[in-house]
């Protein structure tokens, strides 16, 4: 709404100051209105991201617009015209050394520069008399000390004179200001920079072609059949050029955001410091710039802002004005470093409970051994000791009644002995580390009146997984027989590369299924503890499979060195 | 009979020492581990040793190796291992060391001071010993998997006599048959099973034994 206001009033000035020059240059005019609109729509457009260039724009164009009223009438016009001629270019250099900041730049300098043109232009258009013979004279006139031709005026070549002399002075006040400036500034600028330079050259030879005559006292410089066409055209183009610069400065900007974005995405995950580093000199163009962790930094010349309690950004201080794009990117950084932190955390976590658990199964197996150990050593030596003693009770007494006794401690002996082997067996399978899985396999199925199909090749395995795959291959084939009712079992390993597979399949009823408190659930926490899956099919129709899944790390071999 | 015994129990071997010498064999020495047992054997061979399977120092197999080097070490010299397990790959690991005079028996059987000496005796004699419960086990299964329909009832008896290791004169003794006919018994047998028949040795129980293993 502002803006379009801002626009059409401009427009409508524009039209009625530049109406007369229509009539013998039309394509300046033109390019003159066209340009002064452009400006003061830029200036429309800045008012909201900064008050003072934008005010300075549209200033820019008025003034531009008003020295054009020289065209417009005899009177007051071409007075007002004549002191409105310098102040657009003045109101550009003080843009362009402003910009972006929200005050005007170098201050001093913009302020000497002004009165001594200002007042170096109203000298010398009050000084003389404009008024070709014959037309009515001018409202004013203090003092009309020279009526005389540019070439013999001192007012109008010490004028010229300082614009150069200002417009080097703002040139080397540019270049300074490129010097300094960093990273984003710096980029987001260069536009601005290389619009000053080419504005500022427009304007010496502009000022050099006017002041010649003076110097050389040689006709002239209006007369416009004189005027070459490069100082012409660079007048009224070279304004131009910083509307565009100021453009290109917006869309450098909003590339920038883009940049931040990339760095979201862009990070490798997980990220480490070193990528988010170097993510963040990207997005913000500054190749100094560090990512430190620990205790905030002291460094005067450093801009030090907290990416996360732990880690700080270095950079430079211009970045302060790009609040928003280097929010963002230390956002983005903080999310990528706590996500590279969480990563390597649960990381770590896995890897220690991975280790803990196959630390707890080792030590479970040691511990089996060691009991089954103590069974076979101790009670199971002394009940077979106490078996030869009643063997001897049996042998030496001729007493009948004698040797019922025995025969009857002699079977309950039995039952004891074979239930301790039962036991023995079922804390752990000393049989395994003596004939391997497949012939242990072998000599429990062949205790069983089934048909049953073995394929089991020798595979290297801990002692924990071969144990756990015949615990689960026994219980298979006690299922199997005692609830399936199966007539043929087969009984399969598999070596993959990281996992053997145990498969046991009957023909059985079917109908099994993993019970919350049965054996098989028991196995299939101690499968699930070695990193293993266990899974039951068994269709209501018949037949069971049972399939466990175990990682196959090679035990260490026993006894190398 | 004069016996050595290797154990690394001392409790069970005093225990077996005992009720050997009810029925009247000597017990010439005791080792608790094989290189004991070696060094008695430097000195005096016996009729026979009993050796435990589990034994130092490894706690595995070693009985079985071992008997494998006595055989080598004392061609003569009849080898019973005692073990708590009843594996057949245990029995046929025992049978593979030599052709004759090796038994397989469960240390439960030391409630039967006459079934042990039997062993002893039969193992000196340059028989087989497998123990009864193994077989009977395999051919439960046997029975259950595939049958033994095309045997006669006798002849099933015959089998399961053979694969406890006994002699066609053992058998016959058992049965109370002629050896005449049991060998026309054990002929019939192998020429149903599709079996070489060959001497009477370790080399047929575990023929017999790996027939009654197949099957299922």
């Amino acid at each position: 709404m502002r803006t379009t206001a801002i626009i059409l009033a401009t427009l409508a000035y524009g039209l009625w100051a530049v109406w007369p020059t229509y009539a013998y240059d039309a394509p300046k005019a033109t390019l003159l209105l066209v340009g002064q609109v452009a400006l003061a729509a830029t200036g429309a457009l800045f008012l909201a991201e900064s008050r003072l260039i934008g005010v300075l724009f549209v200033a820019a164009a008025w003034a531009e617009l008003t020295a054009e009223l020289v065209n417009r009438a005899w009177g007051w016009y071409p007075f007002v015209a004549a002191v409105a001629r310098p102040v657009p270019a003045l109101v550009l250099m003080t843009i362009l050394l402003s910009y972006p900041r929200e005050r005007i730049g170098y201050p001093r300098f913009v302020a000497a520069a002004w009165a001594l043109i200002l007042i170096g232009n109203a000298a010398d258009n009050l000084t003389w008399d404009p008024d070709p013979p014959g037309q009515p004279a001018a409202p004013f006139a203090w003092v009309t000390v020279f009526s005389s031709g540019a070439e013999q005026r001192p007012g109008y070549g010490l004028y010229w004179l300082s614009v150069i002399a200002v417009v080097l002075a703002a040139l080397a006040l540019v270049v300074h200001r490129a010097l300094r400036s960093r990273g984003l500034e710096r980029r987001e600028l260069a536009p601005v920079f290389l619009a000053s330079a080419v504005y500022g050259f427009a304007l010496i030879s502009t000022s050099v072609w006017m002041v010649m005559p003076w110097i050389t006292g040689a006709g002239d410089p209006m007369e416009r059949a004189h005027v070459p066409d490069v100082v012409s055209i660079s007048q009224v183009a070279a304004p131009l050029l910083i509307p565009l610069a100021f453009l290109a400065a917006a869309v450098s900007r909003g590339l920038d955001r883009a940049r931040v974005a990339d760095l979201v995405t862009g990070l490798a995950r997980p990220a480490t410091l070193e990528s988010v580093r170097q993510a963040l000199r990207d997005a913000l163009a500054d190749p100094d710039l560090d990512l430190v962790l620990g205790e905030a930094p002291q460094r005067s010349n450093r801009l030090v802002l907290p990416v996360t309690g732990r880690a700080h950004v270095l950079t430079a201080p211009e970045l302060r004005r790009r609040d928003d794009v280097v929010r963002a990117a230390l956002e983005a950084a903080a999310l990528a470093l706590d996500h590279a932190r969480l990563h390597a955390d649960l990381q770590e976590q896995v890897r220690q409970v991975a280790e803990s658990r196959a630390r707890i199964v080792e030590a479970g197996v040691a511990e089996r051994r060691r009991v089954e150990r103590d069974l076979h050593d101790g009670a199971q030596q002394r009940l077979l000791t106490l078996a030869a003693t009643l063997g001897r009770l049996q042998a030496t007494s001729d007493d009948p009644a004698v040797r019922e006794l025995v025969d009857e401690a002699r079977s309950g002996l039995r039952a004891a002995l074979s239930e301790l082997r039962d036991l023995a067996r079922g804390i752990h399978p000393a049989v395994l580390e003596q004939i391997g899985l497949a012939a242990a396999v072998r000599g429990v199925a062949e205790a069983l009146p089934v048909e049953t199909e073995i394929d089991i090749p020798p595979v290297s395995v801990s002692p924990a997984v071969e144990t756990t795959a015949y615990f689960v291959i026994c219980e298979a084939l006690t299922n199997a027989i005692k609830h399936a009712r199966a007539r043929r079992i087969t009984i399969a390993l598999a070596a993959h590369e990281n996992v053997i597979t145990v498969t046991v399949a009957d023909d059985g009823t079917g109908g099994a299924v993993l019970a919350p408190r049965g054996g098989l659930a028991g196995l299939q926490d101690r499968v699930a503890a070695l990193g293993g899956s266990l899974t039951v099919q068994s269709p209501a129709d018949g037949g069971t499979l049972l399939r466990a899944d175990l990682p196959a790390a090679p035990s260490e071999p026993a006894g190398s060195p | 009979m004069r016996i050595m015994l290797c154990d690394d129990s001392a409790l069970f071997r005093h225990g077996v020492a005992l009720l050997l010498q009810t029925v009247g064999v000597e017990v010439a020495g005791q080792a608790g581990n094989l290189a004991e047992l070696h060094e008695l054997l430097a000195t005096d061979v016996p009729d026979a040793v009993i050796l435990d399977i589990r034994m130092p120092p490894t706690f595995t197999d070693e009985g079985l190796a071992g008997a494998a080097d006595l055989r080598a070490a004392h061609p003569g010299l009849g080898l019973l291992v005692l073990s708590t397990y009843a594996e057949s790959a245990y029995a046929r690991q025992l049978l593979e060391i030599g052709p004759s005079g090796v038994g397989y028996l469960l240390k439960d059987r030391v409630d039967d001071a006459a079934t042990v000496r039997d062993a002893l005796s039969r193992v000196i004699a340059g028989e087989s010993v497998i123990d009864s419960e193994i077989v009977s086990r395999l051919f439960t299964r046997r029975t259950a998997v595939s049958g033994l329909d095309s045997l006669t009832e006798r002849e099933q008896s015959v089998l399961t006599l053979m694969a406890e290791g006994r002699s066609n004169v053992a058998i016959s003794r058992r049965l109370h048959l002629g050896v005449k006919t049991v060998e026309t018994h054990i002929a019939a047998i192998f020429g149903k099973l599709g079996l070489e028949p060959g001497a009477d040795d370790n080399r047929r129980v575990l023929a017999v034994l790996t027939w009654v293993q197949s099957g299922g």
